[in-house]
């Protein structure tokens, strides 16, 4: 997956700027950045309209704020065959990290999980390295929890924009 | 049930109670219309964005969602609240300026934390 440099407008009154194309191939991806300079409007507004509209890939996204997604994964447990008693975060965790390794193992595609200040991140990452060969991991958090391959920053230059860029230590 | 052991519980994981308007979770904290103001110049302070009654509060990022909910909760009349995970989703600027916050609109409430992910208080 790559997102061209340019300006997206994810919202009304709020635009990014990629200062680069943005490659997110297999490794681990980290989003920093202040509260409201972007994170979640890439991830949710740029990246995964384009990730679920690519069939070749299997994606998942761990949402920042989770209540609906556990509702949602609740109901849909609670209809297939067997049944699977989803009782909270944690639970719904591990029903979508499981559904992606038996959709890979049945079929075999570049998988991409993305995690918006997931409070499960290393459970997500034990269980990725445990089962899959590659991965392409892109996750924001406001301290770095593990090492990764990229460092995207998100640097406000207005309360209407921020630019984004990879960070080259 | 004793009012002392009513507890306002207010979990970031799921900041917003409402329909999407500041209105409706001014009403569901019991919020005095006439804190309105203090309120949302507080958010300003913290956020740059300016809010009314009618505010679209979905469109928020979800760590002003959080800076919200702790506001909602510091204006309303509860004697005691317990945040979960209010600092995760939190950046280090933001959660000194939610400490200060707490500490100078708290007055003798008694205010008490539990936090699941990353961030220590």
């Amino acid at each position: 997956m790559r997102l061209p440099k340019g300006d997206y407008p994810v919202w009304d009154s709020f635009a990014l700027t990629l200062s680069a194309d943005l490659a997110l191939g297999p490794g681990i991806h980290y989003l920093s950045g202040a509260n409201g300079s972007g994170k979640s409007s890439l991830l949710t507004r740029v990246l995964l309209p384009r990730l679920l509209k690519t069939p070749a890939v299997y994606s998942i996204y761990f949402e920042q704020q989770m209540h609906v997604q556990v509702t949602a994964v609740k109901a849909y447990a609670s209809v297939i065959k067997p049944h699977r008693r989803i009782c909270g975060e944690a639970d719904t965790v591990d029903f979508l990290l499981e559904d992606l390794l038996r959709a890979w193992k049945n079929e075999p595609r570049p998988c991409y999980v993305v995690m918006d200040e997931s409070l499960y991140a290393e459970r997500v990452l034990d269980f990725l390295q445990a089962h899959l060969p590659a991965f392409s991991l892109i996750y924001s958090a406001h301290t770095a929890l593990f090492s990764a391959d990229q460092t995207i920053l998100f640097q406000p230059l207005s309360p209407t924009r921020s630019e984004v860029y990879v960070h080259h230590p | 049930m004793n009012q002392k052991d009513i507890q306002l519980l207010c979990d970031a994981g799921q900041p917003l109670c409402g329909g999407g308007t500041l209105r409706e979770e001014l009403l569901l904290y019991n919020v005095p219309p006439a804190s309105l103001g203090a309120l949302s110049a507080e958010f300003a302070a913290l956020t740059g964005k300016d809010l009314v009654p009618d505010s679209d509060v979905n469109i928020l990022s979800g760590g002003q969602k959080v800076l919200l909910m702790c506001l909602c909760a510091l204006f309303s009349p509860a004697r005691r609240i317990l945040f979960t995970n209010l600092w995760h989703s939190l950046d280090a600027d933001n959660r000194a300026r939610t400490k200060e916050l707490i500490a100078r609109l708290r007055g003798d409430r008694e205010i008490s934390y539990v936090e699941d992910g990353h961030a220590a208080p």
